[in-house]
């Protein structure tokens, strides 16, 4: 027996935009998956769990949280994401069986909110338990007109405390619906009483939860966990969003005022759902930016120590952002490339891509340097205080688990080790520093503990926290076999074009056992004795004879350019880009 | 939500007396001559007796573990068993046990059954009963002990006698603002001060049912009312006025130092809503902080560390000559004059510095912190406690330290008990720890707070910061600071208009404060 689809044309609708919608994420947006779950630490431990239940809509926010975990895993992730903006379509395309039934543009009704969920999306700080608030609401809804709404209407004000406590502001969203719904499409004068009733219980928890049961000021009480992004087109489309949901029942009520014609014609049905699809997916394109999806991939790389990966990326996608730069630099730290490959990312900020001030704007990341650099105490106090900040974050709960196996703080360690551990993604990791801390005498042999412990201050001085630059002589002082400050000092020298700082600094090079001097310090030299006349005293050091050639070359090319300024930057840009030399004469 | 944790606690029970754990006896074990580890560790430590039980993790993965408690005075025993390695002991057995147990001690024996199913006994240890009974609530703040930033922070207050808390302030409702020094007057509930810092800030009064914000600020005052002591008779306030600052160590010894650029002392009249300036007008950048008044009130003692190097900053050096002695003033509460300081502990001759001196009820002994330098000892591992007779002189380093900091303490109302933040755990977050004063010579082992779940303190991230004992309960809860936030705060005056501005404000009268400095005292 053939059985053929009801309404072929919801399943093709929902399919093709859960596509979109996972094809976007999985593909050139899927950086924004690595920001949200890196934004957040899940811990199964009652001691995090507690908070989210302090407050009306914790639950809903706990719930986003723990699916976001998972975009851990990237396909895992996409599909969660792409489900939860779907369901809404399914959930209006039912809802309109009770409000608009048997009407064609029930399809393109139903598509809109997860269009403009899925726009919103397109900011990385909309979260997915904002998706999940509107998706509640049509469940609830869908709820009571399917189960409840020819029952006793005592059930949903029973009810709306528990939904409140729920999902918090969005209960209001649902009262509007339940509240228009009564007044539009029920009989009689008890729709106005019910309708009134209802309000009034909205109220009563919301006063009842303030004066007695959560110590939370009012306005979180009456804005929590509603999203509040900062960017002009997520609140266009929020208010677009929070509108059209609230006031469907109006919408589809005035929509029932029309000629049946245009309900029975699928021309009209799929011409709208077509228009919808065709500019949303317009807007989804127009709205990926992809200096923003640069940034994060590259500190996806850093953060997973994927260094050398990092490295190649910023090189082949330049970035013009100043995180991008600073984690770009840390990388090539890492790998003990900084002074000898500098140049060949962009460098636009001059030093200031090397430390980030201390701020909260950086709070994120300073981390980094001072924990290249060896400064493990600083390292810690940005850890810390992003903690403090922003809450359990992998990074931050990795980092201050680090810092303190790397200080000897092991019973500090713990804490933090048992933080990772209770997590779904991070076990492993705690696992591994918890084997560190069984047997201590293993962390001076780690690749990367032993390494850091080496290098840190071996007597006492104070951090300085307006110019952090000042922190590196101080460190080469107290440790003078730090090699990754000496090379941070002389690439703060090179972006800041003090040649002279160069070539006072470079009988450390013999110090510090380099058999071979980094090109970028190469290249400052030859800028030197090039102009000065004067040959720095290298000790048992030489300049590569590859350098030596290019420099002459830099220098022919250079003169034989200087008749056409207007077209000299390009000419050298595209053979020298990669050099001090270029740098010091064009940025 | 008490009710599901009692059913959970009922099932459990149930579950593990029928779990299979064989009754444990010293018929069928073996002794063992060494002491179990247990955490925190309550071995031989001497409780008041209305102290909540003292539930213990046990550090063997045995497969059940039974612990006998016996009062050896009054022939009460009774079983705890567990599977898990948690001894939770019922509030009601415990109470029993303790009062059958006043003056003598209680005996704990540990049964441990092995994956053989051998049981082995352990040492027994002790826990001492004293006589006297310990204030029945704690008030301190929950604070991530941190550099500049903050979150969310509350005060809250801890039954002693049982598990029960409850927050006093929470600062979600006041705008994120930092919440300090809950300081209470004579250990009563009834009459406190708290410092708010930040858009909602003031000191705030609670006096019996009502609280009071007020502004206390006036010109000659380097910077806000901060270290508060409360004179007895409860009319006046002595406040430290401090510029405080931090820097961070760059070696692993050490993580923070905050210290003062200056401070002052002021009195408060509560009574008239006046500051008078306790300090010499003369001095010239004075370093003088933590205020503490004898039970008789006629004199004020605090800690000194003269005058100090003009700048906005202190290097590592500078910081490590400042030395603060413990000094005192005579106080005329009818002129509201002070007299002369007088020296009553020379720290500074031992290369040492002193903190937060408490005189005992009974007028007799000061304990005081000490540690190499500086006015703030938290961050001091080598902070110990140290005691002063003030009759005769002599002081000691008090039997209570370990080799982590010790610090902030506060006296039992009847003066038996001492509270005090201890870092012993894990050298980062302090806890409080109580101990028992029963003389000069006679100074129990102290414990720290216990908790329902004995494995509290190793998931705890934050601080218990300023423990402070009170007779009873708080009856203010944090909406009523939340009302009292929203009113206009009453704007303190100079008690003496004569006064010209102190020479430390024309020198060092910072106006901008660096963006930097968040969090840190204003």
């Amino acid at each position: 027996m053939n059985r053929t689809l009801k309404n072929p044309g919801f399943y093709i609708i929902n399919l093709l935009f859960f596509a979109t919608a996972f094809s976007y994420f999985f593909g050139i947006a899927n950086h924004i998956l690595f920001f949200q779950e890196n934004n957040h630490l899940f811990i199964f431990s009652k001691f995090y769990l507690d908070d989210y239940f302090t407050q009306p809509g914790g639950l809903l926010v706990l719930t986003g949280k723990f699916f976001t975990q998972f975009y851990f895993h990237a396909i895992i992730g996409v599909i969660i994401l792409a489900t939860t903006l779907t369901l809404p379509a399914i959930l209006i395309y039912h809802i309109n069986k009770h409000l608009l039934p048997h009407s064609q543009l029930s399809l393109p009704l139903m598509i809109i909110p997860p269009f403009l969920l899925l726009l919103m999306q397109t900011h990385y700080y909309h979260m997915l338990e904002f998706n999940f608030g509107f998706l509640l609401i049509l469940f609830f809804f869908y709820i009571y007109l399917t189960f409840l709404k020819n029952k006793t209407s005592y059930v949903p004000l029973i009810l709306f405390p528990l939904i409140y406590y729920f999902i918090g502001v969005y209960a209001w969203i649902l009262i509007m619906m339940l509240i228009l719904f009564n007044l539009f499409y029920k009989k009689g004068n008890k729709r106005f009483i019910n309708s009134s009733i209802l309000l009034g219980v909205a109220v009563i928890t919301v006063i009842f939860s303030k004066k007695v049961l959560f110590f939370q000021p009012f306005e979180q009480l009456i804005t929590y966990p509603f999203p509040s992004v900062e960017n002009k087109n997520h609140h266009l489309f929020l208010y677009i969003t929070t509108g059209f949901i609230a006031v469907y029942p109006l919408i589809t009520k005035a929509l029932t005022t029309f000629r049946t014609k245009l309900h029975q014609s699928k021309f009209i049905g799929t011409a709208a759902v077509v228009i919808i699809f065709g500019f949303s997916i317009f807007s989804l394109f127009n709205s990926y930016n992809n200096q923003t999806s640069r940034v994060i991939q590259l500190e996806k790389m850093v953060l997973d120590e994927e260094y050398n990966q990092a490295i190649n990326f910023h090189e082949k996608y330049p970035s013009q952002n100043l995180i991008a730069q600073y984690f770009y630099n840390i990388a090539l730290s890492e790998t003990d490339q900084l002074a000898s490959r500098l140049f060949y990312g962009r460098q636009d900020f001059n030093v200031n891509a090397l430390i980030l001030p201390w701020n909260e704007e950086h709070l994120n990341w300073g981390a980094h340097f001072f924990y290249t650099v060896g400064l493990i105490n600083e390292a810690h106090r940005w850890a810390y205080e992003e903690m403090i900040v922003y809450g359990y974050r992998p990074q931050n709960i990795s980092l201050l688990a680090k810092t303190n196996i790397i200080n000897g703080n092991y019973k500090r360690a713990h804490k933090y080790v048992d933080i990772l551990k209770n997590t779904a993604f991070y076990s492993d990791r705690g696992n591994e520093y918890e084997e560190l801390l069984t047997d201590t005498s293993r962390i001076a042999a780690h690749p990367e503990f032993g390494l850091k412990r080496n290098i840190m201050p071996q007597d006492d001085f104070f951090t300085e926290i307006i110019s952090p630059q000042n922190n590196i002589p101080k460190l080469l002082q107290s440790n003078p076999e730090n090699k990754k400050a000496f090379e941070y000092m002389m690439v703060w020298f090179l972006l800041s074009k003090n040649v002279e700082g160069i070539i006072n600094n470079l009988p450390m090079l013999n110090n510090l056992n380099y058999n071979k001097i980094p090109r970028h310090i190469e290249e400052a030299i030859l800028a030197y004795t090039n102009s000065t006349g004067e040959k720095p005293d290298l000790g048992d050091l030489t300049i590569s004879n590859e350098t030596i050639l290019r420099f002459n070359q830099y220098i022919s090319d250079f003169k034989q350019t200087r008749q056409s300024p207007s077209t000299q930057k390009n000419i050298m840009q595209n053979k020298y880009h990669n050099t001090f030399w270029f740098y010091f004469h064009f940025k | 939500m008490n009710f599901l944790k009692n059913y959970i606690t009922i099932v459990l029970a149930i579950t593990i007396f029928f779990g299979g754990c064989q009754k444990f006896s010293d018929g069928n074990t073996e002794k063992i001559s060494r002491d179990a580890k247990i955490r925190p560790g309550y071995q031989g430590v001497t409780i008041p007796p209305n102290i909540a039980p003292l539930n213990f993790m046990i550090d063997y993965p045995k497969n059940c573990v039974a612990v006998k408690f016996s009062s050896k005075k009054e022939n009460y025993q009774f079983l705890v068993n567990t599977t898990n390695g948690k001894i939770q002991i019922p509030e009601r057995k415990w109470e029993k046990l303790t009062k059958n147990s006043i003056g003598g001690k209680i005996q704990v024996e540990i049964y441990a059954e092995n994956t053989t199913k051998k049981v082995k006994k352990y040492n027994p240890f002790y826990i001492y009963v004293a006589k006297e009974k310990i204030d029945p609530f704690l008030v301190y703040r929950l604070i991530h002990p941190g550099y500049y930033n903050w979150s969310t922070m509350k005060i809250e207050q801890r039954s002693l006698e049982s598990f029960e808390k409850t927050s006093i302030v929470e600062n979600q409702l006041l705008e994120k603002n930092c919440v300090n020094c809950h300081t209470f007057n004579q250990n009563n509930p009834e009459k406190f001060l708290i410092h708010i810092r930040g858009s909602k800030g003031g000191t705030y009064f609670a006096d019996d049912q009502q609280i009071l914000k007020t502004d206390l600020k006036i010109e000659s005052m380097p910077g806000g009312a901060t270290y508060p002591s409360w004179h007895p008779g409860g009319r006046f306030v002595a406040f430290s006025s401090n510029q405080v600052r931090q820097n961070f160590y760059a070696h692993q010894e050490r993580s923070i130092e905050v210290f003062d650029l200056v401070s002052s002392l002021i009195l408060y009249d509560t009574q008239t809503n006046e500051i008078i300036n306790i300090t010499e007008r003369d001095s010239i950048n004075p370093l003088q902080t933590f205020p503490s008044w004898s039970p008789d009130g006629k004199y004020l003692y605090f800690c000194s560390a003269g005058c100090r190097k003009t700048g906005s900053n202190l290097a590592l050096d500078d910081i490590k000559d400042i030395h603060y002695n413990l000094v005192r003033k005579s106080f005329d509460s009818t002129s509201r004059t002070f007299g002369k300081d007088e020296l009553v502990f020379d720290a500074s001759e031992m290369k040492k510095s002193v903190s937060f001196p408490r005189i005992s009820p009974d007028g007799k002994f000061i304990v005081f912190t000490m540690a190499d330098y500086g006015t703030f000892p938290i961050w001091h591992e080598e902070a110990d406690l140290y005691l002063l007779n003030l009759q005769s002189g002599k002081f000691k380093k008090m039997e209570l330290n370990s080799n982590k900091t010790e610090s902030y303490h506060t006296w039992s109302s009847n003066g038996k008990w001492l509270v005090f933040s201890s870092k012993r755990i894990d050298g980062r977050s302090a806890r409080p720890y109580f101990a028992y004063i029963n003389s000069w010579d006679s100074i129990g082992k102290p414990f720290v707070l216990p908790q329902q779940n004995p494995n509290f303190y190793n998931k705890m991230l934050e601080s218990y910061n300023i423990p402070e004992f009170v007779t009873s309960k708080v009856k203010f809860n944090p909406t009523d600071f939340e009302s009292a936030a929203n009113k206009k705060p009453l704007i303190s005056s100079p008690g003496n208009p004569n006064d010209t501005t102190p020479r430390w404000i024309k020198l060092e009268n910072e106006k901008e404060r660096a963006k930097i400095e968040k969090g840190v005292h204003e």
